[in-house]
């Protein structure tokens, strides 16, 4: 009887060691999946020098339950110019280079420029996007729990590490790939709050040219 | 030199005409009208819960800052709920209030550093969409080309001044020891439902030196 029981506690430890094992192992195995993953996507999504793409902006605000959609059209053009246009539903430009950001808007049809140097709120926003949109995820896994919510198209979450301060406001953050997966679907960030902003990427094209007058923040009104 | 004078002060006139974004109320004859049915009127014809979007720009010396605002508002009960993002759609502020209070549910680090910015902002919604006709008492004082109407309200006047030719409410101002605090003129109203929303309305603040612009996009129920 006593034997019995010291066998049965045996294969008890066993089990127990052995789904740990091979839980470490698989929870191993995923990790290196995700980042080999990350960095073939990285590659993927980086292998431009300029992009044009519209965008449709949709803010779910907790407390209204109501949207509140925003329209535009994004250029970048590496190594460091980015220009955000919202068209609708106000007319409002921001180019951001790593020396400056300079914005205009319809309504004051002012431009006004801010220098980098001294915002490092606004310095912190600028890689934050460069991160987001040239695909450099990998990086982001210091900082960020990373898991695929989707394999085909790809889709990932992002949950901010308990050290990172973006998860006093971001609870996660969803990014879905193309079918090709060349570039972003879609980037969903969803606050602690219950704020949601979603932005969708449409008719993205890959190194078109780009004019001089795309990176001009102010427009005719 | 007198002149120069004249030059000047039409020079000033029209430079301040041309601030304005909205078409000023075509003042008509009021002399056929009785006061106390176009208040009737105008308040059948307001709009008692409502939700709207609105562009907004906010002036403090020469600085200007542009939003997007999306504002609930029950002026029944006198509640109103309000949410302002930049156009980039980044949150600058969430506050719900009622006739006595102000709950701040969010409010962006750069604006709270500056005083009581929730309090001054829902005093200023308040200010904007309630109490939008004249008590019972109010003193009725007939001009050829609009209708004011004034009464106390806390340790000064407010006035209420109705004109044009659907008789609308075109401005509201509250003076202390005569001397004029703010102002609030509202503009090009338009229909929806059998009720009047108007598309431009512009608070000045002279005690505080700011000024709000606020532009209707949408009306939301």
């Amino acid at each position: 009887m006593k034997i019995n029981k010291i066998f049965f506690i045996s294969c008890l430890v066993t089990c127990f060691l052995f789904l740990f094992i091979a839980s470490a192992l698989t929870a191993g195995d995923e990790t290196a999946d995700i980042t080999e993953m990350l960095s073939r996507l990285g590659e993927n999504v980086s292998a431009f020098r300029s992009l044009k793409t519209n965008f449709v902006q949709e803010k779910d605000l907790a407390i209204f339950q109501n949207r509140i959609i925003m329209k535009g059209r994004i250029y970048l053009q590496k190594p460091n110019r980015m220009a955000w246009h919202v068209d609708e539903p106000v007319k409002y430009s921001v180019v951001i280079t790593d020396k400056s950001i300079r914005q205009w808007d319809e309504d004051t049809n002012r431009v006004q420029e801010i220098g980098l140097s001294g915002n490092p709120v606004f310095q912190n926003v600028l890689n934050q996007l460069t991160v987001w949109f040239s695909g450099d995820y990998v990086s982001l896994l210091k900082d960020y729990n990373v898991r695929i919510l989707k394999k085909s198209p790809l889709v990932f979450e992002f949950t901010p590490k308990g050290n990172n301060v973006a998860g006093k406001i971001i609870k996660n953050i969803t990014i879905g790939l193309r079918e090709d997966e060349r570039y972003l679907q879609q980037i969903k960030i969803l606050e602690i709050s219950g704020d949601s902003t979603t932005i969708i990427f449409k008719d993205t094209i890959f190194n078109a040219p780009i004019n001089d007058p795309d990176f001009e923040v102010k427009r005719r009104v | 030199m007198k002149l120069l004078a004249v030059i000047f002060i039409v020079l000033v006139c029209v430079v301040g005409c041309s601030g304005i974004p909205f078409q000023k109320t075509l003042y008509v004859s009021m002399e056929s009208v009785d006061p106390w049915t176009l208040v009737e009127q105008f308040r059948n014809n307001s709009p008692e819960k409502f939700a709207l979007i609105n562009t907004i720009v906010f002036g403090y010396n020469w600085n200007k800052l542009s939003a997007l605002g999306y504002i609930k508002v029950d002026a029944g009960e006198k509640t109103f709920t309000a949410v302002c993002i930049n156009p980039m759609g980044v949150k600058l502020f969430e506050l719900t209030g009622d006739k006595d209070k102000i709950d701040p549910h969010f409010v962006m680090e750069q604006f709270s550093r500056k005083g009581n910015f929730a309090g001054t902002v829902g005093e200023d919604i308040r200010r904007i969409y309630f109490d939008l006709t004249p008590s019972a008492g109010a003193v009725v004082n007939k001009k050829k080309i609009k209708i004011v109407f004034s009464e106390p309200a806390g340790s000064g006047i407010l006035e209420y001044i109705f004109a044009g030719s659907a008789g609308l409410l075109v401005e509201k101002n509250y003076y202390e020891d005569g001397i004029l605090n703010w102002r609030i003129s509202y503009y090009e109203y338009l229909q929806k439902d059998g009720k009047n929303y108007p598309s431009g309305i512009i608070l000045e603040n002279y005690r505080y030196g700011y000024s709000l612009t606020i532009k209707l996009k949408e009306i939301r129920g």
